[in-house]
């Protein structure tokens, strides 16, 4: 009979002990942060675009991390609503934003109408407009992440969202599905 | 046992894996001599590298000599394009590209003039003391001033190439062009042996490998013989050079496959072969080097094969580098309409041109014009029967099948982990498969969906990072400001005199008695309203006084969250507040019920209110 209350004890005493154990090492080596919240933003387009109501991508992870939608980020698309709902362990949904064809765009400035007010600077969440007041601005495209946070605040309406354009280095073999016929035109020199 | 290099002298060959043995169509094109073709009318130079590290040095209307240069760039792996004959720069414009994309590309056009006039720095060819007195920054100089790159196809620049950054044990003459109907190099081996060596030369003394091995496939056995006759004539050493002959199999004229077979290393996925001290050079590069070095000859034309059943004059051309290649087809009597293939490169790797007007580069050896029975027709494709044969001709060990299920299935993070990377795009799995299903063709839609994925990545990193100095910047001068601001304010109040300092007090007296006499008041209303009970809301000051502190919050609010919306709207608003706090009992309630409005536009507002007032503060 003792044997059995012996056993018991010593499991007690045992299961306690690594139960502190346990419960120590939660709290010494605890990871700070929320490495789901790393993981969401890595999926983000971090255009820092706001579109999805929250002050850039960062902001937005969090918010999905706590809960939020998993569609209300219309930069990155389809591909980018999926690969988050698999990430936040969450169905599927359609974006809120009407879906346009996902070509990617990035600002230019009129030079000439441009009047220096600054305030495209301003509203640039990637620093990626040159200029000072009174002073022409312009658009180093190959940082503009085609947020559209520009075209608002100018007061002049001189900032346009153009398609990038197709390059031999940003070419895509998918093209060759489209028969393409280059039409000679007879321009001269 | 036997060391590597012992075994590389005794001619040992190594077994490469998978492999096909095309039809090789070869004698179309090498029973003639190296011919050339009369002048164009112009000539289109691509300018690939100008607008990013390289600038222009001519203007239309220059005008240029043959060997010209018209670019200058200053970073290392830049390469100056030339003029390839005498004429006027008529134009700079985007013109036809000759690339599988048929894209447009920036392009120097040059109207000859038909004098193919060399330019003042192209001079009689140098002794060989002459060249020994050179040193070797002199030589590289020289090889990247004359705008050399590999011409087996990739047209990697060469001086980099020649400068590794490791010790080079072995070098690996290319002289194998395994691709079926191609037969530049071969012609080339043939007519110009000593030149050829003469480059070789120069690649050695830079280098100083242990051994070089001139390989050539067996396919060959005239090229074999003049090079072999070159060889003994040259002043390379004896023991240490050697000219390997090697079976004939598509592809081991690719540089890792040619590495294989010539020493049993693999280069690992992902590295080049001068990790494993070797340097694989083309012929014709070593012809290109020897040109430069010793003429300043700079590389403006090369042989190209021209060929194929649609062509009556099969052949090799020296074909001046920016020759259209619609020129190319009129001298050669091109009889095919235009339906028929035009394809740059071999029937293995090449690509069909979308534009006869595009240009011949550095890297196009072969123009091959197919009559429409030659080739294959294009079948349609089946479903894929795993039947295997695709993995046994990989000459990269792959599994071509598996990387066309993932490739179709767009699952490109699994073609990835196949290796997709390490595809050659040589053609045999294509080329075997009994369903006629075009895999080279999915590869390379995977591989460029792989890297513009990988390039968006990167992008999305460099934005992210852009956003956080951003936003740290931002706070920063936030923090600079207030401090000021805290600062000024404290020298304010030391710097203010001590009657200054009285004047406060007393201000501040009055101000509390005034307040105290107002509370006396109000509690007196307060009460009488208690007694009366009638009309609480419309005549009580203290709720009024409450009322105006809400609606002030409220208009800074609205202000706030105005910044975004539809201010006008906001600003009517603001002026009914406006007037109703002014006279303020009878239109309190009106007040309140904006106060409420307006909160409840800044809360739905609330990220946009974060913006705004960021820039607010940008603008104080």
């Amino acid at each position: 009979m003792s044997g059995i209350f012996i056993a018991i004890i010593l499991l007690t005493v045992l299961a306690l002990f690594f139960g502190l154990l346990l419960g120590f090492a939660a709290e010494k080596f605890k990871v700070e942060g929320d490495p789901l919240v790393d993981q969401l933003e890595a999926l983000l387009p971090q255009t820092q675009c706001g579109q999805c109501g929250y002050p850039g991508c960062r902001p937005y992870a969090e918010a999905i991390a706590n809960g939020d939608k998993i569609n209300k980020c219309p930069p990155g698309g389809a591909a980018t609503m999926e690969k988050l709902a698999d990430m936040a362990g969450v169905d599927p949904e359609p974006l809120t934003a009407t879906e346009e064809v996902q070509i990617k765009k990035v600002a230019y400035i009129r030079e000439d109408e441009c009047i220096g007010c600054t305030k495209c600077i301003q509203a640039c969440p990637v620093d990626a407009i040159l200029g000072t007041g009174k002073l022409m601005h312009t658009v180093i495209t190959d940082y503009c992440t085609g947020c559209d946070l520009c075209v608002e605040p100018c007061p002049v309406d001189c900032i346009d969202m153009l398609p990038v354009t197709q390059n031999i280095k940003n070419w895509d073999w998918k093209l060759n599905a489209i028969p393409v016929k280059t039409i000679d035109e007879d321009v001269k020199c | 046992m036997l060391t590597l290099f012992e075994q590389i002298d005794k001619g040992t060959l190594w077994r490469s894996t998978g492999g096909i043995h095309p039809p090789e169509r070869k004698t179309l094109s090498n029973r003639t001599q190296i011919k050339s073709l009369p002048l164009a009318d112009e000539y289109v130079v691509p300018l690939p590298q100008v607008g990013e590290s390289a600038i222009l040095i001519v203007k239309p209307g220059d005008y240029v000599a043959k060997g010209a240069i018209l670019t200058k760039g200053t970073n290392f792996g830049h390469l100056p394009a030339h003029a390839p004959t005498s004429g006027h720069v008529s134009c700079i414009e985007i013109r036809p590209g000759n690339h599988a994309s048929g894209l447009a590309v920036l392009s120097c056009v040059i109207s000859a003039d038909g004098l193919d006039t060399h330019d003042a720095h192209i001079h009689p060819a140098l002794s060989t003391n002459e060249v020994d007195q050179l040193t070797d920054k002199q030589l590289l100089t020289k090889i990247q001033q004359a705008g050399i790159a590999g011409l087996g196809g990739a047209a990697f620049p060469t001086h980099i190439k020649l400068s590794p950054a490791s010790d080079i044990e072995l070098i690996i003459i290319n002289g194998i062009e395994c691709e079926p109907y191609i037969t530049a190099d071969d012609m080339l081996m043939r007519e110009k042996s000593d030149e050829i060596l003469n480059g070789i030369a120069i690649i050695h003394r830079l280098l100083a490998p242990q051994r070089l091995i001139i390989a050539i496939e067996d396919n060959k056995p005239e090229a074999i013989e003049e090079m072999q006759h070159a060889l003994n004539r040259s002043s390379l050493p004896k023991d240490g050079v050697r000219i390997t002959s090697i079976p004939t199999l598509y592809p081991s004229g690719g540089e890792k496959q040619l590495i294989q077979i010539l020493t049993g290393q693999e280069v690992p996925s992902g590295a080049i072969p001068a990790q494993l001290g070797i340097v694989v050079q083309n012929v014709a590069t070593a012809y290109a080097i020897n040109q430069a070095i010793l003429r300043d000859f700079p590389l403006i034309e090369r042989v190209v094969t021209v060929t194929g059943d649609n062509t009556q004059l099969a052949g090799n051309y020296w074909i001046p580098i920016g020759t259209p290649i619609s020129h190319v087809l009129t001298q050669t009597q091109f009889i095919g309409d235009e339906h028929d293939k035009v394809i740059i490169g071999g029937p293995m790797m090449g690509y069909a041109l979308h534009n006869d007007n595009a240009p011949t580069l550095k890297g196009s050896n072969c123009i091959l014009l197919p009559a429409s029975d030659e080739l294959a027709p294009e079948q349609k494709e089946l479903p894929c029967v795993r039947c295997g044969e695709c993995a046994h001709v990989c000459p990269v060990q792959l599994l071509p099948q598996q990387l066309f299920w993932h490739a179709q299935a767009q699952e490109y993070d699994k073609a990835t982990k196949f290796n997709l990377a390490d595809c050659i795009e040589c053609g045999c799995c294509t080329y075997v498969c009994p369903s006629e299903i075009p895999l080279v063709e999915y590869y390379r839609i995977a591989k460029s969906a792989i890297k513009a994925e990988a390039e968006e990545k990167k992008q999305a990193e460099l934005a992210k990072q852009r956003f956080d100095l951003r936003t740290q910047r931002l706070e920063d001068e936030k923090r600079a400001r207030e401090e000021k601001q805290k600062a000024s304010a404290a020298r304010r109040k030391s710097n203010m005199s001590s009657s200054d300092k009285d004047a406060v007090a007393l201000a501040m007296a009055r101000i509390k008695a005034k307040k105290a006499a107002q509370k006396a008041v109000a509690t007196q209303d307060d009460t009488a309203s208690k007694i009366t009970s009638s009309m609480p809301e419309t005549s009580v000051p203290a709720d009024e006084r409450q009322a105006k502190i809400a609606a002030a919050i409220a208009r800074a609010k609205a202000k706030k969250a105005g910044l975004k919306q539809d201010s006008a709207d906001s600003s009517t608003g603001n002026g009914s507040e406006n007037s109703g706090s002014v006279n303020a009992p009878v239109d309190d309630k009106k007040a309140r019920i904006a106060a409420t409005i307006a909160k409840a536009k800044a809360k739905a507002k609330k990220a946009a209110l974060k913006i705004s007032t960021n820039t607010e503060d940008d603008k104080d």
